[in-house]
């Protein structure tokens, strides 16, 4: 299902801050994927370009962002004093910083002219020493290259091992060694930041923000995040003590080996009010997702539902081809988006959907600042239409979209690159803006991920491009709001539990 | 001699100054020359006030030497020369040359690279000689510019008859850089594409001037 244009793959998807790889449980497997690739530390070198790095703001930031998650990966901190110039340190703190965050400082040397006097070649001499004899090279040359590119270039262009491609990301109903959750640290806990459908912990009744209190034993409570994500990925075999939402103590003995992580799942919620709903939940828009969603709507269909609340929290997109079938499943055979290339020379393509309606009765969406790129297209086009209610919090506004082709210089690799933006029936790209929900709840838990506009220092801009909100719509939201909010672990299910009861669509 | 560079950017020679000085002038040659032809650049000139620092270019071309590739990689090129030069500039500072007395000379490209060089780096340098040269205009040139760097002088000399850069498009450039608030004389003279011997004086008298 995946477009190929002259040699092309069209893909969109977000993977590539570093920091949502270190929080993330699932990453060993990446890292052994790169191995095979056979990505050499001369490889960054011809990045630098032979540290050009001082010619432009640009390209300082760069080589600054590229030295400074490489050094963190290998537990180091890259420091700057006007006696001793540029310094690799062992890493004192664990700062979360996300990459505009990160760079502040950095920005400030460089207004200060203190960029013409910094040793990048002696710096990263030292640094590759020690690259070079680290098992993951390969992948840490990756994070270098890639940490590059998301300055230089922008935050979503970047290489990626094929195999990973499409054993993993493109693969609908891969096998990973995870246990299928993203850790995340509140003040003083650590939590459950993002459960994946169908992992172990969903299937044990987990939800998104119960905390996790001890591994193997310990009290982890004082430890650094990505310290705990280390040793998550050291063992195969982990014994957890969890507090669930209703303060229930819990402890699993969990094996992580072999896990299918299915992208869609079904889930038929208990029946109330003679309500019987179904909650289907898509994680990430991959090859066969259409097909998957399209089952379980006929499952749905063939139990009586009397409403399907669609949940697109957490999905950091996909495939473009893919997400034109499964808003077809709702919208039927309509618009669904254009591709708009930064190159002029290319014309503005559109895209209709050739899949006929599947499901017509009540629908809501949930969203939430984790719904990112194609996801986007699927709750926009939905709003759009008018086919659904979107409830939950103004997405993460990632409107651009990526080509992937296989690297010139390492056939094992494919590069993906921004070439333009894509843009809803409305003439919106959701580029930094996000889609902004019908009804807007936020989070119990506060998502610990940020929107492409926290994140980056140099995103893709876009100008705004307002929609009006239809009587329909605003009718459904104002009976939903005098009902009383159905009271779950899960707030924003919660408010659409409310809200379907209102939908006569 | 005592002087030495640590960047190992460029081949190099230093011609010391007649006179106790921390004046400096780099100078870059054309495409396809070398250094070589400039070892007598400091009599020529006769400035005995100056130090020159003759840089050699990194790249090899025909029989000799070039700063940057062919098009299209001259863009990713020049910038690459940029910051290697910068690196060159700023161990100078270090080593007790001040930036206001550090000269830029360029023939031809390696007009090219120092005017480049001038409009990028932040502070006021001592000057740009650029001979029978031309410009590689960034999108958005005019913001990296500063208001240190806006106050570098500049001198152009270009022949009429030049067959191999012509006349008009460099004038053109020099004439945008005025625009742009820069100092900028720009010297036409009856020559081709080469260094002829009636400039030294106009070049030595402007150098004096700006010492």
């Amino acid at each position: 299902m995946v477009r190929f244009g002259v040699g092309l793959i069209a893909i969109v998807l977000i993977f590539i801050s570093f920091e949502r790889q270190l929080m993330n449980s699932s990453t060993s497997k990446q890292e052994e994927s790169w191995i095979d690739t056979g990505l050499k530390t001369q490889d960054i070198g011809n990045f630098y370009q032979n540290f050009n790095c001082k010619s432009t703001q640009k390209t300082y930031l760069a080589c600054v962002n590229s030295l400074l998650a490489m050094a963190n990966y290998l537990e180091l901190e890259l420091k700057w004093s006007d006696v001793g110039g540029l310094s690799l340190e062992k890493r004192k703190s664990v700062a979360n910083q996300n990459e505009k965050v990160r760079l502040v400082p950095w920005l400030k040397l460089f207004k200060e002219n203190k960029y013409l006097t910094m040793n990048f070649e002696q710096v990263w001499k030292e640094l590759e020493s020690k690259i070079k004899s680290h098992k993951f090279a390969p992948y840490i040359v990756g994070l270098g290259i890639n940490n590059y590119l998301s300055i230089h270039r922008d935050p979503h262009s970047y290489l990626l091992p094929r195999e990973y491609y499409e054993k993993v990301v493109a693969n609908s109903n891969p096998r990973i060694n995870s246990y299928g959750f993203n850790l995340g640290k509140t003040e003083s806990e650590f939590v459950f930041a993002r459960i994946y459908p169908g992992s172990i912990f969903d299937k044990l009744g987990v939800n998104k923000g119960d905390v996790i209190l001890e591994i193997d034993g310990k009290d982890i409570s004082h430890m650094a995040l990505d310290a705990v994500s280390d040793w998550l990925k050291s063992k195969d075999t982990h014994k957890f003590k969890v507090r669930l939402s209703n303060n229930k103590i819990e402890t699993w003995s969990l094996d992580k080996r072999s896990q299918v992580l299915p992208a869609v799942s079904m889930k038929r919620l208990p029946r109330a009010n003679n309500k019987n709903l179904h909650l289907i939940s898509i994680f990430k828009i991959s090859d066969g997702v259409c097909e998957a969603t399209k089952g379980n709507l006929r499952q749905a269909i063939k139990e009586k539902t009397s409403g399907v609340i669609l949940d697109l929290r957490d999905n950091s997109g996909g495939s473009m081809d893919e997400i034109l079938c499964i808003s077809g499943l709702f919208v039927g055979e309509k618009k669904i988006y254009d591709l708009v290339y930064f190159n002029k020379r290319f014309r503005k393509e559109t895209f209709f959907s050739e899949q006929v309606e599947e499901y017509f009765g009540p629908l809501v969406v949930l969203v939430n600042r984790s719904t990112a790129s194609s996801a986007e297209i699927l709750a926009g086009v939905i709003q759009h239409y008018e086919r659904g209610l979107l409830i939950g919090e103004r997405t993460f506004g990632k409107g651009s979209f990526q080509e992937g082709e296989e690297w010139p210089k390492n056939n094992k690799l494919l590069y993906f690159q921004t070439k333009g933006t894509f843009h809803l029936p409305s003439g919106r790209s959701p580029q930094l803006l996000g889609i902004t929900p019908d009804v807007q709840v936020t989070e119990t838990i506060a998502s610990i991920f940020q929107r492409e506009e926290e994140l980056y220092l140099y995103p893709v801009g876009n100008r705004e491009v307002r929609e009006k909100v239809s009587k329909r719509i605003a009718s459904v939201q104002q009976c939903g709001s005098s009902k009383k909010e159905i009271l779950t672990a899960d707030r924003l299910l919660g408010k659409a539990l409310g809200h379907i009861d209102c939908i006569q669509f | 001699m005592d002087f030495q560079l640590t960047t190992s950017h460029f081949k190099y020679q230093f011609l010391a100054s007649k006179r106790k000085s921390k004046k400096i002038m780099l100078v870059l040659h054309g495409r396809g020359d070398s250094l070589k032809p400039f070892k007598n650049f400091d009599k020529e000139l006769g400035v005995p006030e100056m130090n020159y620092l003759l840089l050699n270019a990194p790249r090899k071309y025909l029989k000799g030497f070039s700063w940057f590739g062919e098009p299209p990689f001259e863009r990713t090129g020049v910038l690459r020369i940029r910051s290697m030069i910068f690196d060159v500039i700023n161990e100078l500072e270090k080593q007790g040359y001040k930036a206001k007395n550090i000269f830029l000379f360029g023939f031809s490209q390696g007009c090219l690279v120092s005017t480049d060089v001038a409009l990028n780096y932040p502070k006021q340098l001592g000057g740009v000689i650029g001979v029978s040269g031309y410009f590689h205009f960034f999108p958005r040139w005019r913001q990296s510019l500063t208001l240190d760097s806006r106050k570098t002088p500049w001198i152009m000399t270009h022949g009429y008859r030049d067959d191999i850069l012509p006349y008009q498009e460099t004038k053109f450039g020099a004439e945008k850089l005025k625009d742009s608030g820069l100092d900028i004389e720009f010297v036409s003279l009856n020559k081709k594409h080469d260094m002829i011997d009636e400039e030294f004086p106009i070049i030595k008298r402007w150098v004096k001037t700006h010492l």
